[in-house]
C-alpha cells in the first residue's frame, strides 16, 4: 500500500491547481479587464464581502470590482442619482425597496439562464425575478438573559413592564413589524390579516408608551443597554444585530413569542442598464454559492435564503434555518407595497404618540 | 519741477461720465479693492451656501407620491402639511424652547468664565480658556454618549445622588432635561469666547471709577459690564441658539427619540421615509425661524445698546 506523505499531497494538490487554474481562466475570460461599480452595505456585512468574497471573485473572473459601502436608502438615491447614465451594477438593499425600485424603472429582471445559483433559491426569496435575497435576519424581542421573556408579545402592555422596554424607533424598518404586533394584538389576526390594519390600532400603540423607556434606533447600542441592565427588553430588532454579542457572551440574547417572528431580507438587485452586465450577473451568482452563502452566514449570524447548506449545530442556535424552521417560527414578511404606500402616514402618528 | 498733470495728466483728470471714469474713480476711492478682496468669499457662499439653499427650497415646493417617486411639477402641499400638523407646530416650539434656554443659561455660566478670561491673570486666562476649549477636541458624538454614561439609570449621577440619601434619584436620560444638559456643555465655548473678547475690551478704569464711587460688585457688573459686552453676549447668543436650534446628533442619543428637535424630523424624512421635498420643506422652515429670530434679536441688542452707550455719553 502506498502510503502518501504530507509533501506529496501538497505537491499533488498544487499541481491540481496548476492544472486546474488555466481552465478556470479560459472560462471566465470573458470577464477579463472589465470592471463594475457596486453598492454594499455598511458594517460587518460590508466588511466580510469587500474582505472576502470580492478578492476571491476578482482573481477567479480577472476583474475590477469597486464596492461602495451605504445602506438601502442611500443606495436607492445612488440608483435614482445616476439612472440617466447607470454607474452601478449591482446593488445590495433591503427587501422593503425593491418594490419601489422596479416601479422607478431602477432595476432589472434577473437573466435565470445565467445564474445557475439561482436553483437553490428558495421562491420566496426571488421576488418575483427582481432581485435575490442574500441574508435572512430574524425579529424579535431581545432581553436580558437575567430577565424571563414573556411568551406572548401582550403582555409587554402589563403595568409591570413599566419604563423596562426599549422600543425601535419609526426610523428603523422593524418599527413597522412593532405596528404589525399592535394590530395583530388588537384586532387577534393574524400578521399577514392584521398588517392591513395599522391604521386602527394606533390607541393600542399608545397603550405601550408607559413602558417604553426610549425608541432607539440603533439596534447594536439598544443591544448593549439591555445586556448592562438598562433595560429588560428591547422591541423589535434583527438578530443580527444582536446574536453577534450574544455569541461573544454578552448577558443578551433574543426570543420570539408564540404570534410569531418577521423576516428581515437583505438582498441583491440588478442594476438596469449598469455597466458590463454580464459581470454584474456574475458576481451576483456568486454571491449565492454555497460556499459563499455557507461563510457569509456563519460571519453575519444570518440564514441564507438558499437550500442545502450544513452549518454546525452551534451556528444553527441562531439562524432560522432551513425553510421548514422560517416556517416552524412564524417568520412573516410584510406586504412592503402597502407599507411603502403607508409608512409616512404611520410615521408621523407614531410621532404623535412619543415625540410630543 | 514738472506738476504731476505734466507727467501723466490722466492721473489728475477731471472725472467725466464715461465707464472708465466711473471704474477709475471705484480704483481711486479704494471700492474695488474692496469688491475684489470679498469676491472669494462671495463666491464661494454663493456655490456652497446659496445655492444648495435655494436648491433645497425649490425641492420643498415638489412632491412625491405616496410609494416614494418622485413626482414632476410645484406644489405648496408640503407646506401645507407642515402648518396643520399639530404634530411639527410643537416640535417646532420645543426646538425654540430648547434653543432659548440652551442660549440663557450658556450666558449665565459664561459670563464668570468670561471674565475670568478677561480680568483674571495670564495664568487664570489660560487655564480656563484652555478648560473652556479642550471638550471642542472631543467630537460631540463621543461627548453626548459621555453624557449618556452620566445621566443614565445606573450612571455616574445616580451613583453620587444615591450616595448621599436619594433613595430613587430621577433618571434624566431621555428626557428634554437631558438634551438640554449636553446642548448647554457642548455650546458654552461659543458663549464664552465672543464675550470675553466683549469684555477685554472694555477699559478697566472704567469699573474702577465705578467702585470707587461706591458701587457695589454687582451694580458695576450690571451697569457697566452687562451693557457694555453686549456686542459679544449678541454674536454668542446668536452662535448658540444657531447651533442648539440645528443640533441633530445631541438629541438623538440623549432625547431617545421621545424629545426630537426638527433635524431629527429632517433626517427621518429624507433618510427614512424617502420624502426628500417633506424634508426640505422642515429645513427651509428651521433655516427661516433660526435667521428671523437672530434677526429680531440682534435688533433689539443693538437698539438697545445704542440707548444704553449713548446714554453713557
Amino acid at each position: 500500500m502506498t502510503v502518501m506523505t504530507r509533501r506529496t499531497f501538497g505537491k499533488l494538490t498544487l499541481g491540481a491547481a496548476g492544472l486546474a487554474a488555466p481552465l478556470v481562466y479560459s472560462r471566465n475570460s470573458w470577464a477579463a479587464g472589465k470592471q463594475i461599480q457596486i453598492g454594499i452595505w455598511g458594517g460587518s456585512q460590508g466588511e466580510f464581502v469587500k474582505k472576502r468574497i470580492i478578492p476571491a471573485f476578482e482573481k477567479d473572473f480577472d476583474c475590477r470590482i469597486v464596492a461602495e459601502e451605504g445602506f438601502t436608502l442611500a443606495n436607492v438615491g445612488k440608483m435614482r442619482a445616476t439612472k440617466d447614465n447607470p454607474k452601478f451594477s449591482v446593488m445590495f438593499i433591503d427587501d422593503v425597496a425593491i418594490p419601489i425600485c422596479k416601479q422607478e424603472g431602477l432595476i432589472a429582471e434577473l437573466p435565470k439562464s445565467d445564474m445557475p445559483a439561482l436553483a437553490n433559491l428558495y421562491p420566496r426569496f426571488g421576488f418575483d425575478g427582481w432581485g435575490s435575497a442574500l441574508a435572512i435576519s430574524v425579529a424579535g424581542l431581545f432581553h436580558n438573559t437575567e430577565v424571563t421573556p414573556p411568551d406572548s408579545y401582550a403582555a409587554l402592555w402589563g403595568p409591570e413592564y413599566a419604563g423596562k422596554l426599549k422600543l425601535v424607533s419609526p426610523k428603523n424598518t422593524p418599527s413597522v413589524f412593532f405596528l404589525i404586533v399592535a394590530a395583530a394584538l388588537k384586532t387577534g389576526k393574524p400578521f399577514a390579516e392584521a398588517q392591513y390594519q395599522i391604521d386602527g390600532a394606533f390607541d393600542k400603540v399608545a397603550e405601550i408608551k408607559a413602558n417604553v423607556q426610549n425608541l432607539f434606533d440603533n439596534g447594536p447600542q439598544a443591544a448593549n443597554e439591555v445586556a448592562q441592565g438598562q433595560a429588560d427588553i428591547g422591541l423589535l430588532e434583527l438578530s443580527k444585530y444582536v446574536y453577534p454579542y450574544t455569541a461573544k457572551g454578552a448577558p443578551v440574547t433574543m426570543s420570539f413569542p408564540k404570534e410569531g417572528s418577521f423576516a428581515g431580507n437583505n438582498c441583491q438587485v440588478l442594476v438596469k442598464n449598469g455597466p458590463n452586465q454580464d459581470l454584474a450577473v456574475a458576481f451576483m451568482n456568486r454571491m449565492l454559492e454555497p460556499a459563499v452563502q455557507k461563510a457569509f452566514s456563519e460571519y453575519a449570524f444570518t440564514a441564507p435564503p438558499v437550500s442545502g447548506i450544513e452549518f454546525s449545530n452551534e451556528t444553527l442556535k441562531y439562524l432560522a434555518y432551513p425553510v421548514e424552521e422560517m416556517d416552524k417560527r412564524g417568520l412573516f414578511t410584510p406586504d412592503w407595497e402597502f407599507i411603502n404606500a403607508n409608512r409616512s402616514a404611520w410615521t408621523e402618528k407614531m410621532n404623535g404618540i412619543f415625540a410630543v | 519741477m514738472p506738476g504731476l498733470e505734466a507727467v501723466n495728466p490722466a492721473l489728475t483728470a477731471a472725472p467725466d461720465d464715461t465707464g472708465m471714469a466711473r471704474l477709475w474713480a471705484a480704483i481711486t476711492g479704494g471700492r474695488l479693492t474692496g469688491y475684489l478682496l470679498v469676491a472669494p468669499t462671495v463666491l464661494f457662499l454663493a456655490v456652497w451656501f446659496l445655492w444648495p439653499v435655494l436648491s433645497m427650497v425649490t425641492l420643498s415646493l415638489t412632491s412625491r407620491s405616496v410609494d416614494g417617486v418622485m413626482v414632476e411639477g410645484f406644489t405648496l402641499e408640503n407646506y401645507v402639511r407642515l402648518f396643520s400638523t399639530d404634530l411639527y407646530f410643537r416640535i417646532l416650539i420645543r426646538t425654540i424652547r430648547i434653543a432659548v434656554l440652551t442660549s440663557l443659561i450658556g450666558a449665565l455660566f459664561a459670563y464668570p468664565l468670561a471674565i475670568a478670561i478677561a480680568r483674571g491673570g495670564p495664568t487664570m486666562a489660560r487655564v480656563v480658556t484652555i478648560t473652556i476649549i479642550a471638550p471642542l477636541l472631543v467630537n460631540v458624538v463621543v461627548r453626548s454618549y459621555g453624557w449618556q454614561t452620566i445621566l443614565n439609570k445606573t450612571g455616574a449621577l445616580a451613583y453620587l445622588l444615591k450616595s448621599v440619601g436619594v433613595a430613587s434619584p430621577p433618571v434624566l436620560l431621555y428626557t428634554e432635561w437631558a438634551v438640554l444638559i449636553a446642548c448647554v456643555h457642548v455650546y458654552l465655548p461659543f458663549m464664552v469666547m465672543p464675550l470675553a473678547s466683549a469684555i477685554g475690551r472694555i477699559d478697566g478704569s472704567v469699573e474702577e471709577a465705578a467702585r470707587v464711587a461706591g458701587a457695589s460688585r454687582l451694580s458695576c457688573f450690571l451697569r457697566i459690564v452687562l451693557p457694555l459686552s453686549l456686542p459679544g453676549l449678541a454674536v454668542g447668543v446668536s452662535l448658540v441658539f444657531s447651533l442648539s436650534a440645528a443640533a441633530y446628533v445631541t438629541p438623538q442619543i440623549l432625547g431617545g427619540n421621545f424629545s426630537p428637535l426638527l433635524g431629527t424630523l429632517i433626517e427621518q424624512q429624507i433618510l427614512t421615509l424617502n420624502d426628500w421635498p417633506f424634508g426640505a420643506a422642515i429645513s427651509t422652515l428651521l433655516i427661516a425661524m433660526v435667521l428671523i429670530t437672530n434677526l429680531v434679536f440682534l435688533k433689539i441688542v443693538n437698539r438697545r445698546f445704542a440707548r444704553w452707550a449713548g446714554g453713557a455719553r
